[in-house]
């Protein structure tokens, strides 16, 4: 039985049953990525009024969208009975952003002034039209539950870099444009068919920041170092006595949870942070659980060596209230995604840091109900952002017709963005496999997927 | 450390040769050795699927291999140099080799001496050995098959069987994999004490017989029936499949022939006179996930759950995946999607619908009575349950501790403590609110009938002349207002029609008072109604009613008590009618307890919670409703969503529901192409796959058909399945370690005629399980030393050979139950609707919808007593966010269908039993149990503890480390009696606080023991 897996992951070493596997001797090539960050936007952002900038709108709004525009699609049973499929334009001004003229929203004044260090990809596309089927899908590379996720695959692969926290840490939080947002699941962040310990560790927003994390009442360290000892100690007498190494591992996880005990309340231990930070990351930044702390912690977890830190901000599905909600959720979250980057670059970390935004889908151009009232979704064709890492600033691949609703140059299947993440990590995605059912199960599935190269160099 | 690391890379680089190696010494197999490298390498196109076959060449088929294309022949028995495929495995042209540079595979030398040797020997094929029925000439009894076999194969290896384990490790052993609990103390004293030669088989029958075998069992198909309490997909609400676990567990206990097991769960409902128990049996078929969430396009689920259904049923019965064939052939195993088709049509004429229900069970569904539990006994649980929930309701405060601690020190700082004379005595009873007759009624009074002032300031000043009882304001306003007495703010309503009761006596004074609101209009018609009660002590009570006669003005800037106290800007409102006009018509009128002001709370909330009355309860639980947060409001409709399914529950008397298979036949099922929902292709009819012998003639081809021919004796895999799990689940690891795959990607069985001659044998004795387990631990095998002779751990590293017994971690759930059952905590009740043990706060509300719509399961509310401590089996599993404690001991999310848990050893772990809350309350537990039944000295306590954790003596070397950490947590206990009071979570010190709590941290060393979590 599996002996050791746990070990190897959290010893920051490639698991060797990976290396076993044809081909998969990672890397594979040169990384430009030593860690990620993924600020995944749940609830499908929408491209058509942050990101995906055409000035044929303006015209176009309030217009019925041309029947050959929607074609065969298929749309959610929410709107799939409106009679009318009203244009509805950008709700705030998208404009080109910087010295590259990477197209933003005025929505997101903090994101315009990271334009040049971040590459928009607008042509991402999926075949999913709903949350569970979406969100799965770009996290697991099915749609259909039971495969693990991108980051568990990373931590299946590379291991931990560091040697007192798991490699693959999860946080979320909620927005105040919709809330409850759509309910998210532990399967984005599981380990599917790989081990379990390649799992992401949910980091929790005050209290104990990891499950189970905090001694009982009535007991200090020093009595907790003791009984660990204690346990040490008669463990090893029945390593003598049997020969079974397991026990040795057992004895060696006690003591890393001990040191975990100390290393993981000093990640969430602000203590330590200069009052420029908070002007950096914004006021918000202080509370817990808020999406500007979870921003802060990933870039204290990246200083540390986290290999694959995922934040899950809710919210994002914008059927109604379009104007008031989308307003808040970029209220919430622009400051601390463009404080994130600025302060890796600041710190010479986005060289080797990978930073991904996104949602599972985008929104639709016509107006679900009245204009301005809400949009469906839209898996044809979204817009997800890139920087560090190996990614070059500044760019945009791919382009959208004028109602981006159609792409119409280069597409990005959401695989082709994961196999773009684990490119940048050095990992040919069709190389690295792990073997379940009979098959070699790769991280994208069994169809092709194509590194977006553009991004690259 | 780095010991460590070099044990696990030499470990890891034996297990690569040791197959190989064991390979080259005797004969080629082709099965065995050669299939494994070709179906790894060159299968994917050179193999069955006609879609992507390179040069028409089939290397998994003689005939085509050995074939003539145009002068050359991929293989000439034994002839290497004219065979094709030799020179192209040693090429080194990147444009001739094989496999291609860039398909990313790669022959390893071993591997390519092995295919030079076959080809060498004369290419010999063999079917696939899972497909071909198996057959042997054993006949006796299973256990001498299984010494035999294990016996001749490790006499290959020059290895020798280890001799037997010490009593107490059989005992224990045998009651860990027979129930999934440890042997009782009595039950250890009295198999060490019966030296008869039946000891042991009566032991056996002992534990066979018992219903936790039955849950142990149960407990391991609830993994492949894929079982739990919630939809799984998007909101993942709750549904009622406890009726079919207790199914199961009855199954167990009668210990039903496998073969009806299979037949019932398949097809129960579509047999002659179906019982509805047999019709209940399949919701194993109806255990996959569903969903309601919103524009979901109903088909194209409706296909996904027919999909997880095929998966689940060639997973568990067949040990095949079947999947790739879903949308094209398959590439490793002769499966071709028309196959999969008629395979998917066995279960397509159920009218199970695309979009599922909401809150509960979708049709197709019964009402039926659980074969386990009586209908009194179940009601009870739901009772219980609803008074837990109940008891939540009206404690908002125990559902959100957090929360609710952060509030009262927000009320008690608004209210410093003057004297005592702000705590109430609960014994007086205060004068309540109570409106004067319907001829007296207030008036909806605004600045103009149009409401057009957005905002507007009103007033009244009152006199109070005596000796106030009680003082009330029962108010509302259209849209909103803040309700201020002598300028101090008392209260908030919005929206009009939650009118609010304030007890405003505490800040009124003798003489002249200003009863005042801030109130806003958002738009259309306004209005402000107030109702205010003085009640003096003489027993009089008089009324101000909201009319013409009060004052309004318009909010200036600055200071909102300043503008109410002073004479500026005030004039006469008007009057939009009397209380009971339209558009607002009669308020709701407060009842009996009165919303306390907030000295008055401060008051009660100085007190502990024991020493409130049930009316200051109420007014805790209302106040705290109102003003902590959103979170609590949000909490309490949880609740009443909780509590309205579990009330429904009872209503229905004693019947639960299930979710069931039907068959109408009415669907034509189509071929659908790539897999893709929308796109039909041929149709097709049900039907097995060709490469297996068809369903006879004679059945009409519906899923008893199907479940009848699995279980036919010509079928090559059931019987050998069925074996290799039960196999698994003793020794942890299966004769095919891949129980999930026997076809020609799944691994080569260590022990091939074992297998097959078990898997005869336990179809030869009618399929019977428990008989199948009593014969694996009765054999000399299963009761070897599980010690670790030398050098075995370099030639066998998984102990694939048995050697020795194997040793491995408990599963998640027997990890609990375990230390539940050492420390006596344990409800040993069977069966029943599942439970909520505790787990951290928040778990579910940070994924789910919680806080929108109206849907079960959203929040967390632990259970307390009893039914905190049932087996962990029970346990309400939610698939988005399942037990947090079973997920980090590698418990599948039961999403889909698992057959097989990898086993880790992480950090995460030890966190779990250091400090989970559960684990702590165990060994608290477990020091009482060892000061009430241990004996009367330490070491006796302590060595009692040990033996009922690990069920033997513990030695004088671990006895002198646990002593001395006794006698050092009583030293710091006795320095620190503070600590012991918190370790314990007592409300104060008291005699013997300080050896329990000792005696607790001791426990929780023992339950945290390598030892205590392992089967060995």
């Amino acid at each position: 039985m599996g002996s050791g897996l746990g070990t190897l992951a959290f010893l920051g070493m490639p698991n060797l049953q990976a290396r076993n596997a044809p081909g998969s001797d990672l890397p594979h090539h040169d990384a430009t990525a030593k860690r990620v960050i993924y600020l995944f936007q749940s609830g499908g952002p929408s491209h058509v009024d942050l990101f995906d900038y055409k000035p044929a709108l303006k015209k176009l709004h309030g217009t019925e969208l041309p029947k050959s525009v929607r074609g065969g699609q298929r749309v959610t049973g929410m709107t799939a009975g409106q009679r009318n499929f009203t244009v509805n334009g950008p709700i705030m001004p998208v404009a080109p952003r910087g010295q590259s003229g990477v197209t933003i929203s005025d929505l997101l004044p903090y994101t315009c002034g990271i334009a040049d260090e971040i590459s928009l990809v607008k042509s991402v596309h999926t075949e999913a039209i709903n949350h569970d089927p979406g969100i799965t899908f770009i996290n697991t590379g099915s749609q259909v539950p039971g495969r693990p996720s991108i980051g568990s695959w990373c931590q299946y692969g590379l291991g931990s870099a560091n040697k007192d926290m798991p490699g693959y840490v999860v946080m979320i939080s909620q927005g105040t444009g919709k809330n409850p947002g759509q309910p998210i699941f532990s399967r984005l962040w599981g380990s599917g068919f790989l081990p379990s310990n390649c799992q992401g560790v949910q980091l929790r927003g005050g209290g104990a920041p990891i499950l189970y994390l905090n001694d009982p009442a009535g007991i200090d360290r020093d009595s907790r170092r003791k009984m660990l000892d204690d346990i040490a100690a008669l463990n090893k007498i029945r390593l003598d006595a049997t020969g079974d190494p397991e026990i040795e591992t057992r004895n060696f996880q006690y003591d890393m949870a001990y040191r975990m005990q100390a290393s993981a309340p000093e990640i969430t231990d602000l203590s330590d942070e200069p009052e420029s930070t908070f002007a950096l990351y914004g006021e918000e930044a202080r509370v817990p659980g808020s999406y500007a702390y979870n921003c802060l912690l990933a870039r204290r977890m990246a200083e540390r060596d986290v290999r694959f830190i995922q934040l899950f901000h809710r919210g994002w599905d914008q059927h109604g209230s379009l104007v008031p909600h989308l307003k808040a959720q970029c209220r919430d979250t622009d400051q601390g995604s463009a404080a994130l980057v600025q302060d890796l670059k600041q710190r010479g970390m986005l060289d080797d840091t990978l930073v991904i935004w996104g949602g599972e889908f985008g929104r639709s151009i016509y107006s679900q109900g009245k204009i301005n009232n809400g949009r469906d979704h839209h898996g044809r064709c979204f817009t997800m952002w890139m920087a560090g890492g190996g990614v070059q600033g500044g760019r945009m691949v791919g382009e959208t017709d004028d109602f981006c609703y159609n792409i119409v140059k280069d597409p990005v299947h959401t695989r082709d963005i994961n196999a773009t993440v684990l490119h940048c990590l050095g990992i040919d995605d069709k190389r690295f496999t792990f073997k379940f059912q009979g098959l070699n199960q790769s991280p994208t599935g069994v169809e092709k997927t194509k590194v977006v190269r553009q991004l690259l160099s | 450390m780095m010991r460590l690391i070099r044990y696990l890379v030499f470990l890891t680089g034996f297990a690569v040769l040791f197959f190989v190696e064991a390979a080259s010494a005797e004969e080629i197999s082709f099965n065995r050795d050669i299939r494994p490298i070709l179906s790894e390498n060159c299968f994917h196109c050179h193999g069955p699927a006609e879609e992507g076959r390179k040069a028409g060449l089939r290397l998994d088929e003689p005939g085509s291999a050995y074939a003539d294309r145009e002068g050359v022949r991929a293989i000439v028995p034994g002839d290497l140099k004219a065979s094709e495929a030799v020179f192209r495995i040693r090429s080194t042209d990147p444009d001739e080799v094989m496999p291609p540079a860039d398909s990313h595979y790669k022959l390893s030398e071993k591997q390519k001496v092995l295919l030079e040797r076959w080809i060498k020997g004369g290419a010999q094929y063999q079917g696939h050995w899972a497909y071909a029925a198996p057959v042997s000439r054993e006949n006796g009894a299973i256990r001498d098959m299984i010494d035999q076999g294990i016996g001749r194969r490790l006499e290959q290896e020059g290895l020798k069987p280890s001799p037997p384990a010490a009593r107490e490790a059989l005992i224990r052993r045998l009651s860990l994999d027979l129930r999934g609990l440890p042997p009782s103390a009595g039950e250890v004293q009295q198999f060490l004490a019966d030296q008869s030669p039946g000891a042991w088989e009566s032991l056996v029958d002992r534990m066979l017989s018992s219903a936790h075998c039955a849950e142990r069992l149960a407990l391991d198909w609830l993994d492949t029936a894929r079982y739990a309490d919630t939809n799984g997909y998007s909101i993942d609400d709750h549904r009622d499949m406890w009726g079919w676990r207790d199914w199961v567990i009855q199954a167990f206990i009668e210990n039903k022939p496998y073969s009806e097991f299979i037949i019932e769960q398949l097809a129960g409902d579509l047999l002659p006179k179906a019982t509805p128990g047999q019709k209940m049996a399949t919701g194993f078929l109806r255990n996959g996930m569903n969903t309601h969430e919103g524009g979901t396009i109903p088909e194209e689920y409706r296909v996904a759950y027919l999909v997880d259904k095929v998966d689940t049923v060639a997973t568990t019965f067949m040990g095949m995946t079947m999947k790739c064939a879903q949308c094209h052939d398959h590439k490793y195993d002769p499966i071709s999607q028309e196959d999969y088709y008629r395979f998917y049509a066995f279960f397509d004429s159920a009218t199970e619908r695309g979009h599922g229900a909401t809150n509960g069970n979708t049709a197709p569904f019964i009402k039926v009575a659980s074969p386990l539990n009586e209908q009194a006994a179940f009601l009870d649980e739901l009772k219980v349950r609803l008074d837990r929930i109940r008891h939540l309701r009206e404690n908002l405060g125990d559902a959100n501790p957090g929360e609710f601690a952060r509030w009262r020190e927000e009320v008690l700082a608004k209210s410093p403590l003057a004297d005592k004379k702000d705590v109430p005595s609960p014994s007086r009873s205060k004068a309540g609110f109570r409106a004067p007759g319907p001829d007296r009624q207030p008036e909806w009074i605004w600045s103009e009938k149009s409401g057009a002032t957005p905002r507007i300031l009103i007033r009244k000043k009152i006199k109070v002349e005596g000796q106030l009882e009680a003082a009330y304001v029962f108010y509302t306003c259209d849209n909103n207002a803040s309700l201020y007495v002598n300028g101090r703010k008392m209260g908030h309503v919005d929206p009009w029609m939650k009118p609010q009761l304030v007890d405003i006596a505490s800040a009124l004074k003798q003489g002249e008072n200003i009863i005042a609101a801030d109130a806003a209009n958002a738009g259309g018609v306004a209005g402000f109604i107030a109702w205010v009660q003085l009640s003096y002590k003489d027993g009089t009570t008089r009324h101000e009613l909201t009319d013409p006669g009060w004052f309004w003005r318009k909010p200036a800037p600055g200071n909102i008590a300043e503008m109410l106290a002073g004479e500026e800007g005030w004039q006469a409102p008007v009057s939009l009618g009397r209380h009971g006009v339209g558009p607002w018509r009669k308020l709701p009128m407060p009842g009996a307890a009165p919303a306390a002001d907030g000295a008055t709370l401060a008051g009660i909330l100085r007190k502990a919670g024991a020493e409130r009355s049930a009316a200051e309860k109420r007014q805790v639980n209302e106040a705290f409703k109102k003003q902590s947060s959103l979170l609590t409001r949000r909490m309490d409709k949880a609740l009443s969503i909780e509590q309205g399914i579990v009330e429904k529950q009872i209503k229905e008397q004693g019947q639960t529901s299930v979710m069931v298979m039907d068959a109408p036949g009415k669907r034509k099922t189509r071929i659908l192409m790539r897999g893709e929902y929308n796109n039909p292709g041929k149709e097709v009819t049900p039907g097995v796959p060709g490469l297996f012998a068809p369903l006879p003639g004679d059945t009409t081809g519906n899923r008893l058909a199907l479940a009848r021919w699995l279980i036919d004796e010509k079928h090559p895999l059931t019987a050998r399945v069925v074996v290799n799990r039960y196999w698994q689940m003793i020794f942890g690891t299966g004769i095919v370690r891949t129980s999930e795959d026997f076809g020609s990607q799944g691994e080569w069985p260590s022990h091939p005629q074992l297998l097959d001659a078990m898997a005869v044998a336990f179809r030869r004795d009618g399929w019977n399980l428990k008989g199948l387990l009593k014969e694996i631990v009765m054999s000399k095998t299963y009761r070897q030393r599980s010690e670790i002779p030398g050098g075995t751990l370099e030639s066998d590293p998984y102990n694939r050979l048995l050697a020795r017994a194997p040793r491995y971690r408990l599963q998640a759930e027997l990890i609990r139950d375990n230390a539940l059952a050492i420390s006596g905590i344990l409800d040993k009740k069977i069966g029943g609707p599942s439970v909520y043990p505790s787990q951290p706060d928040g778990l579910w509300r940070q994924v789910s919808h919680f806080g929108y719509g109206a849907f079960t399961a959203q929040a967390y509310f632990g259970d307390i007593g009893r039914r905190a401590h049932r087996r962990s089996m029970y346990t309400f599993w939610k698939r988005t966010a399942p037990p947090p404690g079973m997920a980090i001991f590698d418990a599948p999310t039961r999403e889909t269908c698992t057959v097989r848990r990898l086993n880790t050893n992480t950090p995460l772990q030890a966190l779990v039993l250091l400090n989970d809350p559960q684990y702590i309350e165990a060994s608290r537990a477990l020091a009482a149990r060892m000061i009430k039944e241990g004996g009367a000295t330490s070491r006796e306590r302590i060595s009692y503890a040990f033996r009922l954790a690990t069920a033997r003596k513990v030695s004088s070397e671990e006895l002198k480390i646990l002593h001395a950490a006794f006698t050092r947590e009583k030293k710091r206990f006795t320095e620190h009696p503070a600590e012991a009071v918190r370790f314990l979570a007592i409300k104060q010190e008291s005699p013997g606080a300080i050896d329990l709590a000792a005696y607790a941290m001791v426990a929780s060393t023992i339950l945290n023991l390598n030892e205590t979590i392992t089967r060995q």
